[in-house]
């Protein structure tokens, strides 16, 4: 069912003089249990957002439903959600276990009721260990599992996270988007978890949201949105690296890039979706362009060794660039021929005006 | 990030207070206006037979040339003071800042007594010690210093001269620490430069010290003038704006008419007169030093 | 060699210079001081018996404090007076800081967090306040509490008051700014309304200012003698510890006044403790202003 739904939700606000306006009639709908990852440039709106989830701000127009009620007047405290912040507000004043206790303490529940509760979370959360401690004596992966620890105990079902890794060590960070996912399989919390990381988006979401201008551009499964893009934003910056987008025409059953010389057999499922001499904006991904063979052309201008792979860009005439990826341990240098073939299932058209995914005929 | 109802949130918040400001400053200022335009005193105040008499208090103050004693007198104790105490904390300052110096944190705590000791508690000490002839100052350390006594009972001269004095030991501690502060902020690579240049110690002085040191002065210059205008206790515990009215500015003289004869007419009149030369003096710091930005 | 001579000279000359001015305004300063110190632990009983015998530290005596501590100067008071005025005091002066945090941390708050309409208005508006010292209103204030009936101690905490709140609210915006407002989201959601965040999270976070509020409010009320005197003055039974000194000091009526010693010993008494107060208050002012330029 409809767990959390936001319908035309706008907001602006002003900031040191400035009117900005995040949210311009956003509407998106998350089901129970869903891991929701809101992916999206920084600053453009994604704190907003999950604050208007949470009722710490209210929105201009629209509306926000919780469980299928309308939640629009209910202050925060009333809308039994819990939410981690990327600075975690851990009350330095408190220790671990105060801090923790703190939101079932306000909701007047019984001592023992308190003790058992924190630290069936605190175990969960593998800090047992540290309950008397105060914050500044812990590390920073400590302190954000504390700052779960204290979203969980109070027992919403709805969970909102604001970059909660943000301020981890890169490898801590793997660690805990593993320990996220094994937490959100046992307790099936439904989560909106917000962040400017590809690599993290893509790895903890059951779905995907993509925010930008205001609106979600794309929603859905991880893998479809990082495939097959609603639109050439999306396609542009979903995916390190992104797609490479071109603008061509529809010749023969070919599509012929404007720029450069790139001629690619349109894909059997676009037939019927598009027409001869039509113009289109196509995409495909680094990794689908397969080199060594093909009837695709371009000299390497520019090598990134990435470790695991390596990013080639090549020029295909016209100072157009696309980016292939290569095998880390394969030799390339600057200026070597290559050739290369697209797999035709991986093309992706647009329309170039709209910007908008053009829809196969045929799957 | 706000909304109707936030900002009617915050405006609760500072209610209180601003409540407390507008009942205990400015309700009272609008009174006190009401006041100084009837002739209220003692008697018919609690009869509520005083009545209104029009600008007659300021008149009379006018006539009878209170105001423009008043405004002399302010004149001289403001700038009698200032000047001396200025001098002297910055030439402590000077003094305490040379590098070669020993011993400073031990002349520092004893200099800053004077400011640190409650004012109100040696200004009582210190009437006992002026008072003529017998007090501690006219009967032993004037005369072992060769120089005359000081009646302020008697001579308009010795009365501010005993002022101006008691107010320098007063405040000197606080120029001096500002102005050492200020010398302490002076980059040493400025001073060394100059010594590379081959300029004397005065050249460096003018050149670098008192440039570098020009706001600060002019700032603490402008509100310890106005900090020194309304300065109540100095003069009411030392002379009581005598002989006669003329040590007497108008705080005090106000405080007294208001305290000691009752004339709550006058008194109001001349808290209003002080009060609006105040503001004035206010906004003009303010204009001066925008220091406003600084605090929203 | 005779330019090395002459530069030696010359230092010599300058710190001989700086140590004697350094020292000749050192024995200045602390010569009320000493003087009241030793007064406080002599025989003296009356001001013109005071000699040059009685400042050399030969013959000690707590006579003058014992005869403080329990002496009785009011025929109409039960108890010994002094400790009564102090205690008297203390109280007044407690009243206001609590009085002070409350409005000064509300308002602080407000400010800082809340969108509050016109706050450039009003932070011109109660920066002008500031200008004007705690006597300038006694006469307005005086006047208007006259009328309602609140020339008591009441009134005394409500003219105090204001002067440290407005004051002190515009640090506490400061130091409230400072505060990243996340923990204040995360107690709204885990379920404490805005005041209820305000209390039990804001009110721990700023303790410094909050502390610093205290003693502000604390030391400005125990120090007045103006507003006292008017509100209060005539009522012996209610004095405080200002007064009371004032009266030690024979400043009423010489004729009547208790032994110099005496008051003296209360001098130190006050003195001492409330300047130790007002340089920690002096310490903690600079501190809150040097962690908010930090991060400003």
């Amino acid at each position: 069912m409809e767990y959390i739904k936001l319908e035309d939700v706008w907001k602006t606000y002003k900031t040191k003089g400035v009117t900005v306006t995040p949210l311009r009639g956003l509407s998106m709908s998350v089901d129970k249990g869903e891991l929701v990852v809101v992916l999206g440039p920084s600053g453009e709106g994604k704190t907003t957002l999950l604050r208007v989830i949470a009722g710490l701000l209210r929105q201009d127009k629209g509306h926000v439903y919780l469980r299928g009620e309308l939640v629009d007047d209910l202050p925060p405290r009333e809308r039994n959600v819990a939410m981690v912040f990327q600075s975690y507000a851990i009350y330095p004043f408190m220790s671990v276990y105060d801090n923790i206790a703190f939101p079932l303490k306000l909701m007047h529940r019984p001592k023992q009721e308190i003790d058992a509760q924190v630290k069936k979370v605190a175990e969960m959360l593998r800090i047992g260990d540290i309950l008397s401690k105060k914050p500044s004596e812990l590390s920073g992966g400590q302190r954000q599992r504390v700052a779960i620890a204290k979203a969980l105990v109070k027992g919403a079902d709805i969970l909102l996270m604001d970059e909660p890794m943000a301020n981890l060590d890169a490898i801590v960070r793997v660690y805990a988007r593993e320990e996220l996912k094994q937490l959100h399989k046992e307790l099936g919390t439904t989560i909106v978890y917000v962040t400017h990381d590809q690599v993290e988006a893509l790895s903890l979401a059951t779905k995907l949201a993509v925010l930008h201008d205001g609106v979600i551009q794309d929603f859905g499964d991880p893998m479809e949105v990082y495939r097959r893009p609603r639109n050439t934003w999306v396609a542009s910056f979903v995916g390190n690296p992104p797609m490479n987008v071109l603008e061509g025409t529809v010749r023969e059953g070919y599509i012929v890039s404007k720029k450069g010389e790139l001629k690619l057999p349109l894909p059997s499922s676009y037939r019927g979706s598009v027409k001869e001499g039509q113009d289109v904006t196509f995409g495909f991904r680094p990794e689908d362009a397969v080199v060594g063979e093909g009837d695709l052309r371009g000299v390497v201008s520019m090598i990134e060794r990435v470790g695991a792979y390596t990013v080639v860009h090549v020029d295909v005439g016209d100072g157009t660039l696309l980016r292939v990826l290569y095998p880390s341990t394969t030799q390339v240098n600057r200026g070597d021929k290559v050739s290369f073939t697209v797999r035709p299932g991986s093309l992706v058209l647009f329309d170039p005006a709209t910007g908008k995914r053009v829809e196969a005929a045929s799957s | 990030m706000s909304s109707a109802r936030d900002k009617l949130e915050g405006f609760i918040y500072f209610l209180p207070l601003f409540a407390a400001v507008l009942f205990l400053f400015l309700y009272p200022l609008l009174y006190s206006t009401y006041v100084s335009f009837t002739n209220m005193n003692l008697l018919n105040f609690f009869r509520h037979t005083y009545r209104f008499v029009g600008a007659f208090n300021y008149v009379l103050a006018l006539r009878q040339r209170y105001i423009s004693t008043l405004l002399i007198n302010e004149v001289i104790w403001t700038l009698g003071s200032l000047i001396p105490m200025m001098a002297l904390g910055f030439a402590l300052a000077l003094i305490l800042n040379q590098r070669d110096l020993r011993g400073k944190s031990f002349f520092y705590a004893i200099l800053i007594l004077p400011w640190a000791f409650p004012g109100f508690i040696s200004l009582l000490v210190w009437q006992g010690m002026w008072v003529y002839p017998y007090g501690f100052m006219n009967r032993y350390v004037l005369p072992s210093l060769h120089m005359p006594t000081i009646n302020a009972l008697q001579s308009v001269g010795d009365a501010w001269a005993e002022l101006i004095i008691t107010n320098l030991w007063l405040s000197f501690p606080y120029y001096m620490t500002v102005f050492y502060s200020g010398l302490q902020s002076i980059p040493a690579e400025l001073y060394e430069i100059a010594d590379v240049d081959g300029a004397g110690a005065l050249t460096k002085f003018l050149r670098i010290t008192v440039p570098s040191l020009r706001k600060t002065i002019a700032f603490v210059f402008i509100t310890s003038f106005v900090f020194t205008w309304n300065n109540f206790y100095p003069i009411y515990v030392l002379t009581s704006g005598g002989p006669g009215i003329s040590t007497e500015t108008f705080i005090v003289y106000a405080y007294q008419q208001a305290f000691s004869y009752s004339n709550y007419g006058i008194a109001a009149a001349l808290s209003i007169i002080s009060t609006v030369i105040t503001i004035v003096l206010a906004v003009v710091v303010m204009k001066f030093t925008g220091v406003l930005e600084g605090i929203t | 060699m005779r330019g090395r001579s002459r530069r030696l000279a010359y230092k010599a000359l300058r710190l001989g210079i700086s140590y004697i001015v350094l020292i000749v305004v050192a024995i200045w300063a602390i010569m009320p001081i000493y003087y009241v110190i030793m007064l406080s632990f002599s025989h003296v009983t009356r001001l013109l018996a005071v000699s040059i015998k009685d400042l050399v530290p030969t013959q000690v005596t707590l006579q003058a404090y014992r005869e403080l501590l329990f002496g009785r100067f009011i025929p109409s008071i039960k108890a010994p007076d002094f400790p009564l005025w102090v205690a008297h005091s203390i109280v007044l002066a407690a009243a206001t800081s609590l009085l002070s945090i409350a409005l000064a941390m509300l308002a602080g708050y407000g400010l800082s967090r809340l969108d509050m309409p016109a706050k450039k208005t009003l932070a011109t508006f109660t920066y002008i306040i500031t200008f004007l010292p705690v006597t300038a209103t006694t006469v307005p204030l005086y006047l208007l509490f006259a009328q309602l009936r609140l020339l008591n101690y009441y009134g005394l905490v409500l003219a105090y008051t204001p002067g440290t709140a407005v004051f002190a609210a515009f640090l506490a915006k400061l130091a409230i700014d400072s505060i990243p407002p996340d923990y204040e989201d995360a107690a709204m959601v885990d379920g404490l309304s805005r005041f209820g965040v305000f209390i039990r999270i804001v009110f721990r976070m700023a303790m410094p200012i909050v502390a610093l509020t205290a003693l502000l409010g604390f030391l400005g009320a125990y120090m007045d003698y103006a507003t006292a005197y008017a509100f209060i003055g005539t009522n012996s039974n209610q004095w405080t510890a200002m007064l009371g000194l004032y009266y030690l000091a024979g400043l009423y009526n010489y004729a009547s006044a208790p032994n110099y010693n005496i008051f003296a010993a209360g001098a130190v008494l006050m003195g001492i403790p409330l300047m130790a107060l007002f340089l920690v208050s002096q310490r903690m002012m600079t501190r809150a202003y040097s962690s908010l330029a930090g991060i400003k």
